[in-house]
């Protein structure tokens, strides 16, 4: 089949895809192994190919943190430190507000925002509903929180994640070249949330004594599994600021750190006790994430094939006039804006190869840095726009519903559409003063 | 009557079986509940008619306390957080409201179709397999198309002990 026919064909499918995954009438990830699927039946690809455009790198980082956090979390410890914080600001309403916030941020960092948020709304909602306070701004500003978490490290986000092995950042690339803008969006939205909401926050001091009363070590339901834990979320995080000198790749590390924990989760047990311990650590992998990663990988590997992306990425060239601050600003941007309403997963991983393949006009991989980072600050950050634009956001959501305290989708959006903009132009004005 | 034939009665179910009501369509959960209580059992099959005699081609699931009752009990987040909770909470008020919406709801809401039926004549061992492979304390039982009522495990035990150590 002549290339032209591919160009189209593989447009086809993509944009067919795109469709149907923002619909949500079907599960993502069968979406986007249906389109891979296409991509070789059609013969855009062989299958040699498609499992060349599957990025293992981002795939074995992602299940070995799911499974690090999968094992961790049944200590709950993650409740503790939510409990324990919030006895130390006293049980203040906006004291509470603003460590939950951190804690969320700090943890999005270093695991990832999904599980961080799943663990804290419970506490969060608990909380609110003993001092009688609107849940709204804690979960609100948590949720601003995870994403710009996220945004800070290699390992916070999917983006990142995928930025990172595609171009072959570290941990360290990441913490130097993009955390001190996250830490400036961190601050600034903070003292936003205070001036809406937190500085009218109240409760009296029954209700604060309430909070006082819980008892933090209850959280904890395995002291043992707590210290292996620890130690091994030690020697990972400690790994990946190290893993430039040790010559280890993310995945390597994460995959590394999960079988030892697994390890130590069943060394001393039965067989049976060690079947069942594995299966459910595997069970609480998102496999669906997973498999949506392998479909679009394929698909984008389908479309950088047909020589798609290229012709893309030289639209935009020729609009930005080949000017790497005119690039990196403009991807800043559309990145944010494009993922305050869709996914942003399928969006960064069309715009690894097409930024790759700007390269030589811009004059050099090297002069590509900037992009990169403005491509994982507007996809993280973008995320906070409205509350479809993170998976986060509509996990916190639907907890929330369900405990009876929804969240409108026009009421996020009516705060966190200015925040998402005002956290994009301190991302804008951080990249320039950084960069050019 | 022959000592096999003596075994082979007791081993079957047919003298443990409890009859009890069935619910209809547009019941309330609180009517379950009484039912359920009235009957001492954790669930009972479920018709489609609205009311009068229901035979098994009418039964179209069954509702459990545990389905009924599970989260929409209370709030999430409070079994979630369970280890830490302590006596002085506060947010009791907004269970009271959930347990008054949820006595209002009718029962189809908390509906499970994977019904299975036994026969009176059906084994104990089988019955306990069954129970074990769907994971429930209870069967129900039929008959040429009629509910003859539920075999639950506390009946099996209360078979058993009449059996020698």
């Amino acid at each position: 089949m002549p290339l032209i026919d591919h160009y189209y064909l593989a447009t086809f499918i993509f944009v067919l895809t795109y469709l149907a995954i923002i619909s949500e009438k079907i599960n993502r990830a069968i979406i986007a192994l249906l389109g891979a699927s296409l991509m070789i039946i059609l013969g855009v690809l062989t299958q040699q190919m498609a499992l060349e455009g599957v990025d293992f790198n981002t795939l074995g980082l992602l299940t070995g943190m799911m499974v690090i956090v999968s094992i961790t979390k049944r200590s709950g410890v993650f409740q503790y430190i939510a409990i324990w914080s919030a006895k130390k600001v006293k049980a203040s309403p906006w004291g509470i507000l603003l460590m939950l916030s951190l804690f969320t941020a700090i943890f999005s960092a270093l695991l990832d925002n999904v599980t961080t948020v799943l663990l804290i709304a419970p506490v969060t909602l608990l909380i609110t509903a003993e001092l009688r306070v609107s849940a709204f701004p804690y979960l609100f500003s948590e949720i601003l929180a995870s994403n710009i978490g996220g945004a800070a490290t290699l390992i916070g986000d999917p983006p990142n994640i995928m930025i990172g092995s595609a171009v072959g950042l570290h941990f360290n690339d990441f913490l130097v070249n993009v955390a001190p803008a996250a830490a400036m969006v961190l601050v600034v939205n903070m003292l936003v949330i205070y001036l809406i909401w937190g500085r009218k926050l109240e409760a009296d001091d029954k209700r604060r004594e309430h909070i006082m009363a819980f008892k933090e070590k209850n959280a904890l339901t395995d002291i043992l599994l707590l210290k292996k834990s620890l130690l091994v979320l030690t020697m990972v995080l400690g790994a990946f600021t190290m893993a430039h000198s040790l010559g280890l790749e993310p995945a390597t590390i994460a995959m590394s750190g999960a079988a030892l924990l697994m390890l130590l989760d069943n060394i001393g047990k039965s067989s049976e006790q060690q079947t069942t311990n594995v299966e459910n650590c595997f069970k609480d992998a998102e496999w669906i994430t997973i498999f949506f990663f392998v479909g679009l990988f394929i698909m984008v590997h389908g479309l950088e094939k047909a020589g798609v992306l290229e012709s893309l990425a030289e639209q935009v060239l020729h609009y930005t006039r080949e000017d790497v601050q005119a690039t990196a600003l403009a991807i800043l941007w559309i990145s944010a804006i494009v993922s305050a309403l869709v996914d942003n997963i399928p969006f960064v991983a069309t715009m690894i190869p097409m930024i790759k393949s700007m390269a030589v006009s811009l004059g050099g991989a090297e002069n590509l840095m900037p992009v990169w980072w403005a491509l994982s600050l507007g996809a993280c950050l973008g995320g906070n726009g409205s509350l479809i634009g993170a998976s986060a956001n509509l996990i916190v959501a639907g907890y929330a519903e369900r405990a009876g305290s929804p969240i409108h989708f026009l009421t996020f959006m009516r705060y966190g559409m200015p925040m998402m903009l005002m956290s994009i132009m301190i991302a804008h004005v951080y990249l320039y003063w950084r960069f050019f | 009557m022959s000592e096999a034939e003596d075994d082979n009665k007791f081993s079957s179910i047919y003298d443990v079986i409890m009859p009890t009501p069935i619910i209809h369509q547009g019941d309330t959960v609180k009517t379950f509940f009484s039912l359920c209580v009235e009957n001492q059992v954790l669930a009972l099959p479920f018709c489609t008619r609205q009311s009068g005699d229901c035979d098994t081609h009418h039964i179209s699931g069954f509702v459990s306390l545990k389905s009924a009752m599970g989260k929409d009990c209370i709030p999430n987040y409070m079994i979630d957080m369970a280890t830490i909770l302590h006596d002085d909470l506060d947010c009791k008020e907004q269970t009271l409201d959930k347990i008054k919406n949820l006595l209002c709801k009718p029962v189809e809401t908390y509906l499970d179709e994977n019904i299975f039926f036994v026969s009176p004549e059906t084994k104990m061992v089988r019955v306990i397999a069954l129970m074990e492979k769907f994971n429930s304390s209870w069967l129900f039982v039929a008959e040429e198309g009629q509910y003859k009522g539920i075999i639950t495990r506390q009946l099996m035990a209360q078979k058993m002990i009449k059996m020698d150590c």
